[in-house]
């Protein structure tokens, strides 16, 4: 059975670019140059598990990860900005919801967010940041 | 007051301890595996700066300054594993200062205990690499 990985990520990432008012989106592997002053953001997509949902032959799996959002605001204009960027992804991934996405091949997977929770914020200067991290899971 | 416990019932108390308390050896040794394996390895400071404690203080605390990159990564993973799992049996076992391996079980449940890390760039490797985040999605 292929893992779906590609298809979780892609998942994630689609809902997160639906975000209404997000700024731009750092994905992994682009090239994406900052701007100083220009609030983005910059996600990791970290699978964590892949083990068997149940006993026996081709068993259905059960994939978990975190799916990580860092939010980045200009330094020194307070917490405010990147609090803000981090509130819309934290609603947009509440906990207990699911995130559904369709392949190119018609396929549907629907993502379960298991928890969203956000970090203290830190200086990565020229930029002041607040990580989100939303785990999931899903069953395939 | 005092209730006196069979000699019979104190041998089962004593069984079970030493089973619950390999149990959470062997848990926290999990742990500590997972976390050698998600940490980056550059010039080993940062995965070598790991220590597992019953304080927040204190600890390893390896500087990546003026070091030779591109290290060995299964190497440095090796030694820092060796270090954690000395510090878990020592935190656990005879070794401690909390006292011996016979009450050690319920001294895990009540007490606090840290997987540390004080490499002066822990933070930065944190944001870029999520370690933590993936280490709370696998163990909660």
């Amino acid at each position: 059975m292929a893992s779906i990985y590609r298809d979780i990520r892609a998942a994630l990432e689609t809902k997160l670019a639906a975000v209404a008012d997000i700024p731009a989106i750092s994905y992994e592997n682009v090239s994406y140059d900052r701007v100083n002053g220009t609030s983005y953001v910059e996600v990791s997509f970290l699978p964590t598990l892949r083990r068997p949902a149940v006993r026996g032959l081709n068993p259905q799996q059960r994939y978990d990860g975190v799916f990580r959002v860092v939010c980045y605001a200009e330094e020194g204009k307070g917490p405010g900005g990147a609090d803000d960027i981090a509130d819309k992804v934290l609603e947009a991934f509440e906990a207990t919801t699911d995130v559904s996405y369709t392949n190119g091949d018609d396929e549907t997977f629907v993502v379960s967010i298991d928890y969203a929770e956000r970090e203290g914020g830190g200086l990565d200067t020229p930029f002041y940041y607040v990580p989100v991290n939303i785990g999931f899971y899903i069953y395939n | 007051m005092g209730v006196k416990i069979s000699p019979r019932l104190s041998q089962k108390i004593q069984a079970i301890e030493s089973t619950v308390g390999s149990q959470i050896e062997r848990r926290l040794v999990h742990m500590a595996e997972d976390i050698v394996r998600l940490s980056p390895v550059d010039t080993g400071a940062f995965v070598n700066s790991w220590s597992f404690k019953d304080n927040p203080s204190g600890g390893r605390r390896k500087s990546s300054a003026g070091k030779p990159t591109r290290r060995n990564a299964a190497s440095e993973r090796g030694k820092s594993l060796n270090n954690l799992v000395n510090d878990i049996s020592l935190a656990l076992g005879a070794g401690s200062t909390r006292g011996s391996t016979k009450v050690f079980a319920l001294q895990v449940s009540a007490a606090q205990y840290y997987f540390l890390n004080r490499a002066p760039h822990a933070a930065y490797v944190d944001l870029k690499h999520g370690v933590m985040a993936q280490i709370r999605n696998i163990h909660g």
